[in-house]
């Protein structure tokens, strides 16, 4: 039961990740290399005010909201100054500072993590008991947790459907499929992306938040690029730019290393297996489809009214 | 403060070989080789396992460092014609190559790790250039670092010089200008390409072997080696080679100045820190003064 709860927890926190990476690379067609940071921002927000400020889980996770629509700017700022291969790198680049930074911002005191400047993020050692979403002390069950994490997902969810399918939605579409068309209709091309990469940031920065909640627990790993890798990974195995596609690529995922378990394969040979079967997915995905990678499936056009008289 | 400028000197000079290699295909192309990092770490393993049947002898070392380079050349130009090639003929955009050779990346370095284990290496003990030198009452550096500092100059020199005076300089020139022109002029767009990034494998992993014969080199480093390097292309106006050097000796010296001063974990948030100020500057600047501050190459 424990086991499949985590299996669902994994899925969720990878498959909203993954949708809010969609945003930029499917619906805005803009390669984003730092939603690890934003994961990253969103889990450590959640631990300190879990650990340093004693806050609930319901009341961390808002704080971590909070923490996520301050960090979105940041994202977005390399999408209103940066494009195409200077985006990605900047993402990159972006991501591997600050995963410097939270490695870095210790003096190895041990004091209370967030608790001073000195030791703000306790470096490699990271940042241990975080409360859950729902304590157990208070008599929750531990599906009640995963129960709160995937209503949050929900919501989340929702709200990004709606906006995609609003006309702002719409905006970001036609920008990815023809910029200049967009900038001579008078549309901010580059506001436009730099909203969606604040949309982007702040799902992975919920994702993040909704992780440290699951597994109690943050370190700079939560940083690395890998992780940006395989979230991405999971956002073009579905199809980027479809709505479903992401979470369905999630679980896929997050689901193939626990089929290679049964075969008797080390943990080392797994975690190595692991990364090689993204990025093989990540290159077949890449040469079957290089234009269409961030295009929506075809649909079935309905017959126009005239059509059907 | 010899040993200091030695230190930065070699760390310097290597990035400057590497950024070198990256830059022969990122000019030329457009396309960030990031799997050139997996390449640039695996060449100092394939030395080491070369050896082990072989023996230490120095014919065998230098056969074994051969066979290595060669291998790096082989294995970029089987990454440039099986990934990018199919790619460019594809049409994709500049964002899917990096994502394509990010993934090769990836493949490359768990295959190492798979091989060799995730560990670190030194060829100092291979090649035996640990004695250090004494006189004149000041400490030295070891004769492994001055090797290492020696190779990579001459690796930079080299390959500058036979860009400068031999044709392909402005032959990859021109594919970055106007491929099209190119081929018309009776030239191969794609031998250029394929001949890019050749040379770029095999100038990474002689520089990985020259580093390694000092320094110990990770099996999981590549991008993080990888990362100064294109940090000073990305710095550097496209096309200004000498330039290039400049700048990456400098972030040879800053990342070298930031170990001495915090410590060797802030070299890189430094160095990526400074590469995020200068672009979103840069770019500001010119949306904002019409390209006045724009780099003379990108004008």
């Amino acid at each position: 039961m424990t086991y499949a709860l985590d299996l669902v927890n994994q899925i969720l926190v990878c498959g909203l990740a993954a949708l809010g990476l969609s945003i930029c690379v499917g619906h805005t067609g803009q390669l984003n290399m730092a939603q690890a940071a934003s994961f990253a921002a969103g889990a450590y927000a959640y631990a300190f005010l879990g650990v340093a400020h004693q806050l609930s889980g319901g009341a961390a996770l808002a704080g971590a909201a909070a923490a996520a629509v301050l960090f979105a700017p940041a994202v977005a700022l390399l999408a209103l100054t940066l494009a195409e291969d200077e985006f990605v790198f900047g993402t990159l680049a972006f991501n591997v500072t600050l995963y410097g930074l939270l490695y870095n911002a210790t003096d190895g005191s041990g004091t209370l993590p967030g608790t001073t400047w000195s030791n703000l993020t306790n470096g490699p050692y990271g940042i241990t008991e975080v409360p859950p979403l729902f304590q157990a002390a208070a008599g929750a069950a531990p599906w009640h947790a995963t129960a709160a994490a995937a209503v949050v997902v929900a919501v989340l969810l929702v709200a990004a459907r709606a906006a995609l399918a609003s006309p702002w939605g719409s905006l970001l579409r036609a920008i990815r499929d023809s910029p200049r068309l967009a900038l001579s209709l008078g549309k901010e091309i580059h506001a436009q992306r730099a909203w969606a990469a604040a949309a982007t940031s702040f799902l992975g920065a919920m994702a993040g938040a909704l992780y440290a909640a699951h597994f109690g627990y943050v370190d700079p790993n939560v940083a690395k690029t890998d992780r940006s890798v395989f979230f991405l990974a999971a956002a073009l195995l579905g199809g980027a730019a479809s709505f479903w596609g992401p979470l369905a690529g999630s679980a896929v995922i997050v689901l193939l290393p626990e089929a290679l378990r049964p075969l008797g394969v080390t943990s080392v040979k797994i975690a190595s297996a692991r990364v090689i079967a993204y990025a093989c997915v990540l290159l077949l995905l890449l040469h079957l489809r290089p234009q269409g990678l961030w295009r929506e499936p075809p649909r079935r056009r309905r017959p126009a009214q005239a059509d059907r008289r | 403060m010899i040993v200091f400028l030695a230190s930065a000197a070699e760390h310097g000079l290597a990035i400057a070989a590497l950024a070198l290699a990256f830059a022969l295909v990122y000019w030329s192309t457009r396309i960030f080789f990031v799997a050139l990092g997996a390449i640039h770490v695996a060449a100092p393993f394939l030395v080491e396992g070369l050896c082990q049947p072989l023996g230490a002898t120095r014919a065998a070392v230098a056969a074994a460092v051969a066979a290595a380079v060669v291998a790096g050349g082989g294995l970029a130009l089987l990454a440039g014609w099986l990934n990018h090639e199919h790619l460019v003929r594809r049409g994709a955009p500049t964002g899917v190559h990096f994502a394509a050779s990010l993934a090769v990346y990836y493949i490359l370095s768990e295959v190492a790790k798979l091989l060799w284990g995730a560990q670190v290496l030194s060829l100092a003990p291979i090649m035996a250039l640990s004695p250090r030198l004494a006189g004149g009452g000041a400490s030295w550096p070891p004769l492994s670092q001055l090797a290492a500092i020696a190779a990579c100059l001459t690796l930079v020199v080299t390959t500058s010089l036979a860009l400068r005076h031999s044709g392909q300089g402005i032959k990859l020139r021109a594919l970055a200008d106007n491929p099209a022109e190119l081929a018309r002029c009776g030239a191969s767009p794609v031998a250029l390409r394929a001949a890019a990034f050749g040379a770029a494998g095999l100038l990474a992993a002689a520089t990985a072997v020259a580093v390694a014969s000092d320094l110990s080199l990770g099996i999981d480093d590549g991008l993080q080696a990888l990362m100064p390097a294109a940090t000073a292309v990305l710095l550097t106006p496209a096309g200004r080679w000498r330039w290039l050097l400049v700048c990456a000796l400098a972030l040879g010296l800053l990342r070298k100045a930031a170990t001495l001063a915090v410590s060797g974990a802030w070299q890189d948030p430094l160095t990526l820190g400074l590469l995020l100020l200068v672009l979103v500057a840069r770019r500001a600047g010119e949306r904002r003064w019409g390209g006045m501050l724009a780099p003379r190459g990108r004008r």
